[in-house]
């Protein structure tokens, strides 16, 4: 339903999780959020099972990957995943150095990449808010 | 009958009502956070088309039954019955919000469920004290008959710490100012208190129309200590609470512990403060 899908868009809660790395892409997320106000209706939450949307922040260890998995589960559907940064893209230039990292979607069906170290502001928001507007009822 | 059932739906239909005006004025605001105006609404329909699949079957038998006793306190409050009536059934809707956070048996739920306690406790004590100080200037805790003696005798005279003390329930409740138990300061307020627990989704959802719902009870109780008519009184009441969720935007968050000991403070301390000048002066 397209007024369904509307509303969707129109109320977004982002869980952010930091898989390691140097925090900036959950910097600029919080600064994001913070210069272009919540206009987009996105906010952020704590608790997962509030959430709409996941942000991949950094490179994803052993460690981190079964914690990030447990968070995915306990996101209601319909939900996306979003990878920001090259770390969470593709692991960047850490991953030539240590095979133990993995790229998001390695671990999680991710429904949107922002390359960049780092990416833009307004480019997060974006992706955001076009993920939301493509994930199905089923997911 | 007609007054009554029109009070009701009044009553349901003013919080939402309120929260897109505060969105309203908000996104007028320098500085503040900008979202869109019917945002609350919004947010209501999407978590009622979220399906969790982890949900079971007591996430949604405790968010139902409290929704359920918030609608029966809200009735009982427009029909003007007990204080001390009302009180309980508000306090069996807390007790069904607080066992659901706690049967989810993961530690996040069993944190959410202490905060729900401490709060839980202060508004009962608050609520007590503050009905006894009422019944020793009114002689009765009828609610209706609360109202008319504040239109003919202004009880509000003899009870303002009492009024101050039941007004502060109303900000606990909201997750306002100091007296606020949410665990993060970005979330919508009136979702703090189901933060970390099993609700999700459309369970959610029925738990934020039982907070609203409950949001008008106190606005509803609340109104009948003001000395005018009831719909005068009521919109006053609106007001006044419009203008601490807007005064929250520029009020840091404090750790919830500190929130709990000025609850106590404030609450607690007034109320008894009036309790003990009616029957000692």
């Amino acid at each position: 339903m397209k007024w369904l899908n509307k509303i969707r868009i129109r109320s977004i809660s982002v869980y952010i999780v930091q898989a390691g790395g140097c925090r900036d892409c959950a910097l600029q997320f919080s600064m994001a959020l913070s210069m272009n106000s919540e206009k987009k209706g996105i906010t952020v939450t704590g608790n997962p099972k509030h959430a709409d949307c996941l942000l991949v922040c950094g490179c994803i260890n052993e460690r981190s990957k079964e914690k990030i998995i447990e968070i995915y589960d306990k996101i209601p559907y319909p939900k996306a995943v979003i990878a920001v940064g090259a770390c969470a893209c593709s692991g960047s230039l850490f991953r030539r150095e240590n095979s133990q990292l993995y790229a998001a979607e390695e671990v999680l069906p991710v429904n949107s990449w922002i390359r960049g170290c780092t990416p833009g502001q307004a480019e997060i928001l974006e992706a955001i808010v076009r993920a939301m507007e493509m994930v199905k009822e089923t997911d | 009958m007609l007054g009554k059932i029109i009070w009701f739906f009044a009553v349901i239909l003013s919080v939402p009502v309120l929260y897109i005006a505060y969105n309203f004025i908000k996104s007028m605001m320098p500085g503040q956070s900008k979202t869109y105006i019917l945002q609350p609404v919004y947010r209501l329909l999407k978590l009622f088309e979220k399906k969790d699949e982890n949900a079971g079957f007591l996430a949604y038998f405790f968010s139902i039954g409290s929704c359920l006793f918030s609608l029966i306190a809200l009735y009982m409050t427009v029909a003007g019955f007990n204080f001390l009536f009302v009180i309980s059934v508000l306090s069996m809707m807390d007790l069904l919000v607080i066992t659901g956070a706690f049967s989810s048996g993961d530690f996040s739920g069993k944190v959410s469920a202490k905060r729900g306690i401490s709060r839980f406790i202060i508004w009962l004590f608050t609520s007590i004290v503050s009905a006894a100080s009422i019944y020793q200037v009114a002689g009765t805790l009828k609610l209706n008959e609360i109202s008319r003696l504040s239109e003919s005798n202004g009880l509000i005279v003899n009870l303002p710490f009492t009024f101050v003390s039941l007004f502060i329930i109303l900000l606990m409740k909201g997750n306002l100012m100091h007296f606020n138990f949410g665990i993060s300061g970005n979330e919508q307020s009136l979702l703090g208190d189901a933060l970390n627990s099993p609700y999700s989704g459309w369970s959610l959802a029925v738990i934020q129309l039982a907070q609203w719902t409950e949001t008008g009870v106190w606005l509803k109780i609340l109104s009948n200590f003001i000395p005018v008519a009831k719909p005068v009184s009521y919109g006053v009441v609106l007001f006044v609470f419009l203008a601490f969720l807007l005064l929250d935007g520029y009020i840091s968050t404090v750790e919830w512990k500190k929130a709990a000991r000025l609850s106590w403070g404030w609450a607690g301390g007034l109320a008894i403060i009036n309790f003990i000048y009616l029957f000692y002066y």
